[in-house]
This record gives C-alpha cells, sequence and structure tokens, in this order.
C-alpha cells in the first residue's frame, strides 16, 4: 500500500505553489530559472496522469511496418523509412501524427491545441 | 577584466583605430553560451563590443576572425550589421582572439519584441525593412575573395541540407523515425533550387536588434555560408521562430510585408509555393539542433535544466513539420 497524498498530487500542488506564491514574487534570472522549474514539472506531472499512449501508438506504428515479427524495432524503422521501403504508407504516416500529436501533449499542451480549436 | 588588461587593451585599440583611446570599462553581456560579448566604454571612440570565445566554446561555427570577416562582406553589400571596427589575433591582449564593433541599441530578445506595443502597430515596416537587407545579402555570389573558408555546395543546396541532417541524426544514440519520416519526404519533394548565393544561416527573430520599432543592426554571422537564398526565407518564417505570435514573418510582421520589402530590392519574385518547403526544412534544424542540445544534458557533458527542456521541444517541433507537410498536401 503506497503513501498518500500520491506522486500525482503531490507534484500538482507543488506545482500550484511555485506558480502562485512563488513566481510572482521573482524576477531576472530567478524567475527565468523559476519557470522553466514549472515547465518541466508540468511535464512529468502530465505523463503520470496520462497511462501510455505513446507506448501504444508506438507499438502499432511497428505492428504496422513489421506486422508480427517481434525482432524489429525503431532502428529498422528508421532505416526503413529512410530508404524509401516505407513510401506511401498512408497508415503508417496517420499512426506517427497520432504519436506527433500525443507527445506534443504531454510536452506543450498549448502547442498541441493550436492545431484543434 | 582588470586595469592592465584595460591598459593592454587601450593600447591596441589605439593603434587600429589611429588615435589615442582610454577603455574606462568594460563588462560582460548576458546571453550567447558560444560567444563572449563585453561592453567597451571609451573616452573618444565611443561604446564598442568586443565579441572573443567563450571559455567552452563549442567548435561548430566559423571562428572569431572568419565571422569579422562575414560581417565585413555584409557590411559592404549594404547589409545593416554592427559597424566591425578592427580584429586582434595578438594573443598578448587579452589572451584570445577578439574582434570590436561598434555597440547598436536596442534589444534582440524575442519574446521581447513580438510583444511590444511599438511592433504591434508598425511590424510590417520592420518586416519590410528585413526583407530588403536579406535581399541585400543574397546579392552577394560565389566566389569571393576572402570567402575561401565557406564551404562549397556539393550537390545543390537542399540535397546538402537532407544529407548533414541525416549526417547528425546517425551522430544521435536514439532512432528518430518521425523526422526520419519527414526528411524523407522533404527528399522526394524537393525542387532544386538554381540560385546559391551567401545567406545568413540564421536569419530570425532574436538575432536583430531593435530600437523603438527601427531595425539597428542584424547579427551572429557564424553560421554564413553559401546555399539556396529560400533557405533564410524559409528559416524567418517558420512557425519555430514566431515566439508565439501569429504574425508569420518571424512573429513581428505579416509574409506578404517581409516579401514585398525582398522583392523590391531584389527585384525578383519570390516563389510563395516554395517557401513552406523550406520551412519545413528549418523546422527540421530546429528539431537535430534541440535534440543535439537535449544529448549534452543526458549524456552528463553538461547538466542544464535549459538544454534538458530544449530537448523536450522535440516534441511541438515535429508537430509542427507534421503539420505543415499535411498542409502542404505532401504528409505522405
Amino acid at each position: 500500500m503506497k503513501a498518500r497524498p500520491a506522486g500525482h498530487d503531490l507534484l500538482t500542488i507543488a506545482l500550484e505553489t511555485l506558480e502562485t506564491a512563488l513566481i510572482p514574487t521573482l524576477s531576472g534570472a530567478d524567475r527565468y530559472n523559476a519557470l522553466m522549474i514549472a515547465n518541466a514539472l508540468g511535464i512529468v506531472r502530465r505523463e503520470i496522469g496520462a497511462g501510455d499512449d505513446t507506448e501504444m501508438l508506438s507499438g502499432k506504428i511497428l505492428g504496422a511496418a513489421y506486422g508480427e515479427d517481434r525482432g524489429r524495432g525503431f532502428s529498422d524503422l528508421a532505416a526503413d523509412i529512410r530508404a524509401g521501403r516505407l513510401d506511401g504508407r498512408t497508415d503508417i504516416a496517420g499512426l506517427i501524427l497520432s504519436l506527433a500529436q500525443t507527445r506534443c501533449r504531454l510536452s506543450n499542451p498549448k502547442a498541441a491545441s493550436a492545431y484543434t480549436s | 577584466m582588470d586595469d592592465t588588461a584595460l591598459k593592454q587593451l587601450s593600447d591596441w585599440l589605439g593603434q587600429a583605430l589611429g588615435q589615442q583611446v582610454t577603455v574606462t570599462a568594460a563588462g560582460k553581456l548576458t546571453g550567447g553560451a558560444i560567444q563572449e560579448n563585453w561592453l567597451i566604454t571609451t573616452d573618444v571612440a565611443g561604446d564598442l563590443v568586443l565579441r572573443t570565445d567563450a571559455p567552452s566554446g563549442v567548435a561548430t561555427s566559423h571562428s572569431r576572425e572568419q565571422e569579422f570577416t562575414l560581417l565585413k562582406v555584409a557590411q559592404e553589400a549594404g547589409v545593416t550589421v554592427p559597424e566591425p571596427l578592427a580584429f586582434c589575433s595578438d594573443l598578448a591582449v587579452i589572451g584570445k582572439p577578439f574582434a570590436v564593433m561598434r555597440r547598436i541599441g536596442g534589444t534582440a530578445l524575442g519574446h521581447r519584441l513580438v510583444r511590444d506595443p511599438v511592433i504591434a502597430e508598425t511590424g510590417d515596416r520592420l518586416a519590410e525593412d528585413l526583407g530588403r537587407e536579406l535581399a541585400r545579402l543574397h546579392r552577394i555570389k560565389p566566389p569571393q575573395s576572402g570567402l575561401d573558408f565557406l564551404t562549397p555546395v556539393q550537390d545543390h543546396p537542399a540535397a546538402d541540407r537532407i544529407a548533414l541532417y541525416r549526417r547528425y541524426l546517425d551522430e544521435l544514440p536514439e532512432p528518430q523515425p518521425v523526422l526520419e519520416w519527414v526528411i524523407r519526404r522533404l527528399e522526394q519533394t524537393v525542387k532544386p533550387g538554381n540560385d546559391v548565393c551567401l545567406i545568413h544561416c540564421d536569419f530570425r527573430t532574436g538575432n536583430y536588434m531593435v530600437e523603438d520599432g527601427r531595425l539597428t543592426g542584424i547579427l551572429d554571422w557564424e553560421f554564413a555560408g553559401w546555399g539556396d537564398p529560400y533557405e533564410d526565407i524559409g528559416w524567418f518564417c517558420a512557425r519555430c521562430w514566431r515566439f508565439g505570435s501569429d504574425r508569420e514573418a518571424g512573429g513581428i510582421g505579416s509574409r506578404e510585408a517581409f516579401f514585398r520589402g525582398y522583392e523590391s530590392e531584389s527585384g525578383k519574385q519570390i516563389a510563395r509555393d516554395s517557401v513552406p518547403w523550406w520551412e519545413v526544412m528549418a523546422t527540421v534544424r530546429w528539431a537535430v539542433i534541440a535534440l543535439q542540445q537535449g544529448m549534452r544534458h543526458i549524456s552528463g557533458e553538461e547538466p542544464s535544466l535549459e538544454l534538458a527542456l530544449t530537448g523536450r521541444r522535440i516534441g511541438e517541433l515535429e508537430l509542427d513539420m507534421l503539420m505543415q507537410l499535411e498542409s502542404m498536401g505532401e504528409l505522405v
């Protein structure tokens, strides 16, 4: 049994305290550093809460390219894309776009939502 | 700099400028991980900027002397730059080679410029001026005596870039299938340009100074080289260099104003449909740089929150390049 409040909860309140109590009082390099810390904590908080959509999509991309061949990985995928062996694969392009959208929602949700609004 | 260094600098400056000069103060300016910039205050020669290598110089750009030469070539072509005054290769003066330029006023900070109320009103004028500046630079064609240190174009500029970024990707420890997909699409849709000229290679908001809404000078010539003029145009317009603003030319003005300035100065029409390809290429380049910077943190070579977060910018950059390919109808 894990102790509570849980990690996600702790991060949320730590971030809120940083953003509401600390950052408004700072200026110059201190403010810049605090904003970067808030940015990093925000990414981690979203990743903890997000489940493993990026893993799922990455698996689907490999599945689309290689079927049941479990011996092939992302190095093969990168090399095959470069060599043109996956040209014209609309299914793989669509999955790659979904993966990029999912990753951007975690690292920079504002940038991701600019394309959906 | 201590009193001895200031005295040595005064003596050298006096010889270089042909007049008796006393340096009254020298203070390091902020910014520049690869270069160090010092504000030099003098009695009769005004305020100057001394530019030299930072202690942890990353050896990926031109030397300071080459950069100084490029600055002079640009100035002779009529580009607005901080006036290059003298170069010192004598290590006895401050211990390393340095260039001296006249100080220019204003700020280069992208986040500040795109939110500046004066630029909100007059940004199109600034964009037009920047278009004219770029057109003046692009008049310089190879070969040029004095610029022999620049790498000649091998195949054609776009193909050279694709080969270069693939080499950079091969140096990274992790495969990058998303970037590979985009680079492959660029390779398949390339339209080889037939125009090679001197390009700045980092012509964007953040690398020029503005005071009261007016351009005072274009900075950071360390990446300049022979290339396709559309590379500079795409780099300037790419979404990743708009600092969150929705104005498409560098976040400060409209694309049409920028193009208008370029076209009126060069007398050449910008092929509107050639620019998006180079914007995708710009995003690829920034993504590769972001991965390299992130790797400097991950490898332990230079632990830094800023470098770590730069590495994570890959998320928005990959989405930008894919969405732009899709809007061009070229995702597959």
